[in-house]
């Protein structure tokens, strides 16, 4: 027999990404993550019990604040041990041993976690829509764009994670990946605060950080999300071509990396 | 053509903060034929799955190259029709046997039913057939190993590259990688494996490397490297007087009681042992035993791992 011609990668992208999106729903940890972070959403529904006259507003806030948190927390937690994982146990050997190139696998890897964070935002937004529903709440498109929105900013973090980790331990990736989330939803503040206080230094770094940090705050629509007032969807598209780029990116530059690496 | 080739392979990792240097791999240089059995042996820390992991791709040589099927090291080109089990194979804990070689069958390209019909050949070849749906968490040492060697398998690779296959088996299960050798060779497949147990080098290779000290030494077919010299001969009579020792001693032989009627003589070549076996009949004894002893697998280990303080 002779084999000439590659492997199809869409096969082998999509075994690898299932795979890994098989891996982490049947995980226990995950599990409990989205029960309780249902229960979060739930929970807004007595604080909004609380509130004296806007309760359908707090709910809606707490909801997607909760949700978006959630996200971004199993991004980073997922994003940082997606190849670490596989190294530190070894399973690695049989794969890249494979006529799979490293990139090919770090971006089916990526993909079976893009899965997860989608199935999990689809759980939970799920819940909150059914709370407003049976409340009888008003419900804006808003809602729908905005999950759209936070799910953009899950896989730019889970992207960053994935990166740190190609050449660093979980524990690294995973600190400096959230001061990057921070300081990304910071962005327009720090902007702001460069152009009105910025001493010299901070003029020179500016530039920098304006290319390497990801600008986070295109996916928070908080206050149309308060008041339901809809986004123009080239808006959404435009936060999700930035996303897609930015994410895309630094999975590129992880597969550099990666590409590099010795397995001892 | 050669399906394997290694020239010169050399790797040295470097350890712990200061970045300590540690020689893994001084020199690998052999090839492989179609459709032959390969046996790589040395002792432990030689370099054999170093030398392995360079042939897989998982690690860059620092020195050296190498070719499998034609196709440079480290391409993926090079990796379409090989098979590799790693030494101490692990695999996904939420995967059942079944499912792991489908996986693994997709990222070869195979299509579905290809897949499930080789999977289930595979799972009864080796021995997991009661097993197939259990997760392999749930699965003990040698049962791991006996996953590792389905899925090397499961592309029909022309190539096999196994790390001590043998690891954690019974005997069933030795008998069983024999058997899966075999059956390799008979289908015209080329099998390259590491090992530092010498019996199962002596019964399925056609040649062997040896490998000391992170240097190949010595490639042949095994007969050949093996001192074809005598080394010893053991004479068992009895009924020999103790009158004749100093007779016996003065041939170079020695002398060895054993039991009250038998006495063993030993000479460290065929013809004082042959004069000594004369004398003894004469002197009316009877002949046991006569033993010519050649040299084994593990003399020559012994004799390459003597010499190895040499170009160190
Ligand atoms: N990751 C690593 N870092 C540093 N040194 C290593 C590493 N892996 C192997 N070595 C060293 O390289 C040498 C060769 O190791 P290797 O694993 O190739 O031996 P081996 O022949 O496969 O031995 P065994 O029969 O025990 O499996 C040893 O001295 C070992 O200590
Ligand atoms: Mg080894």
């Amino acid at each position: 027999m002779t084999r000439e011609v590659s492997p199809p990668m869409g096969r082998q992208l999509g075994a690898i990404a299932w795979n890994t999106f098989r891996a982490a729903i049947r995980s226990r940890v995950l599990h409990g993550i989205v029960v309780l972070a249902a229960a979060l959403v739930l929970s807004s529904l007595a604080v909004g019990q609380l509130s004296v006259d806007n309760d359908a507003r707090v709910i809606r806030d707490m909801g997607t604040s909760f949700i978006s948190l959630t996200v971004v927390a199993v991004a980073i937690f997922s994003g940082v041990s997606l190849l670490q994982a596989e190294v530190q146990r070894k399973t690695i050997y049989t794969i890249v041993t494979k006529p799979v190139s490293r990139g090919l696998f770090i971006f089916g890897k990526f993909l079976g976690l893009a899965l997860t964070l989608l199935v999990i935002e689809a759980v939970l937004g799920g819940v909150l829509l059914l709370l407003i529903a049976v409340r009888g709440d008003p419900f804006g498109v808003v809602l729908i764009q905005s999950l759209l929105l936070t799910l953009g900013e899950g896989l730019v973090v889970a992207a960053i994670a994935t990166f740190f980790s190609s050449f660093s331990t979980p524990v690294t990736s995973g600190v400096v990946t959230f001061g990057l989330f921070v300081l990304g939803r910071l962005w327009e503040a720090l902007h702001r605060y460069a152009e009105t206080a910025g001493g010299e230094a901070l003029q020179l770094v500016m530039p920098v950080a304006e290319v390497l940090l990801p600008d986070l705050t295109l996916g928070r629509a908080d206050l149309e999300v308060a008041y339901l007032i809809p986004l123009h969807w080239s808006y959404v598209a435009y936060a999700a071509g930035y996303d897609l780029c930015y994410a895309g990116v630094a999975l590129l530059l992880a597969s550099l990396i990666f590409a590099r690496r010795d397995f001892v | 053509m050669v399906v394997l080739k290694a020239a010169g392979l050399a790797k040295t990792y470097r350890i712990g903060f200061w970045r300590k240097k540690v020689v893994a791999l001084r020199d690998a240089t052999f090839d492989v034929r179609p459709n032959e059995v390969f046996g790589l042996i040395g002792p432990n820390g030689a370099g054999k799955t170093t030398t392995i992991k360079i042939l897989t791709g998982l690690v860059t040589a620092d020195a050296g190259e190498g070719s499998l099927l034609g196709r440079p090291l480290g391409t993926v080109g090079a990796r379409h029709a090989l098979g590799y089990l790693p030494e101490q194979p692990y695999f996904y804990e939420h995967l059942t046997a079944e499912e792991l070689l489908d996986y693994y069958g997709a990222l070869y390209g195979m299509d579905r039913p290809t897949r499930q019909r080789r999977a289930a050949e595979l799972i009864e070849q080796v021995g997991l057939g009661h097993a197939s749906d259990r997760p392999i968490r749930k699965f003990s040492k040698g049962m791991m190993q006996r996953a590792g060697l389905a899925q090397a398998l499961i592309h029909d690779p022309e190539l096999v590259i196994l790390d001590e296959p043998k690891t954690g088996l019974d005997p069933i299960g030795r008998a069983q990688v024999d058997a899966i050798i075999r059956d390799l060779k008979a289908q015209g497949k080329a099998v390259f494996f590491a090992s530092h147990i010498l019996s199962d080098v002596e019964k399925v290779c056609d040649r062997v490397g040896i490998m000391v000290r992170g240097k190949v030494r010595d490639v042949g077919p095994l007969d050949k490297l093996l001192n074809a010299k005598v080394l010893e001969v053991e004479v068992l009579v009895e009924g020999l007087d103790e009158a004749r020792r100093p007779e016996i001693e003065a041939l170079g032989v020695t002398w060895e009681r054993r039991g009250e009627e038998q006495v063993l003589l030993r000479a460290e070549a065929a013809p004082p042992a042959r004069e000594a076996l004369a004398l003894a009949v004469r002197a009316g004894a009877a002949v046991r035993g006569y033993e010519e002893r050649r040299e084994h697998l593990e003399d020559l280990f012994l004799r390459m791992a003597k010499g190895q303080g040499d170009d160190a």
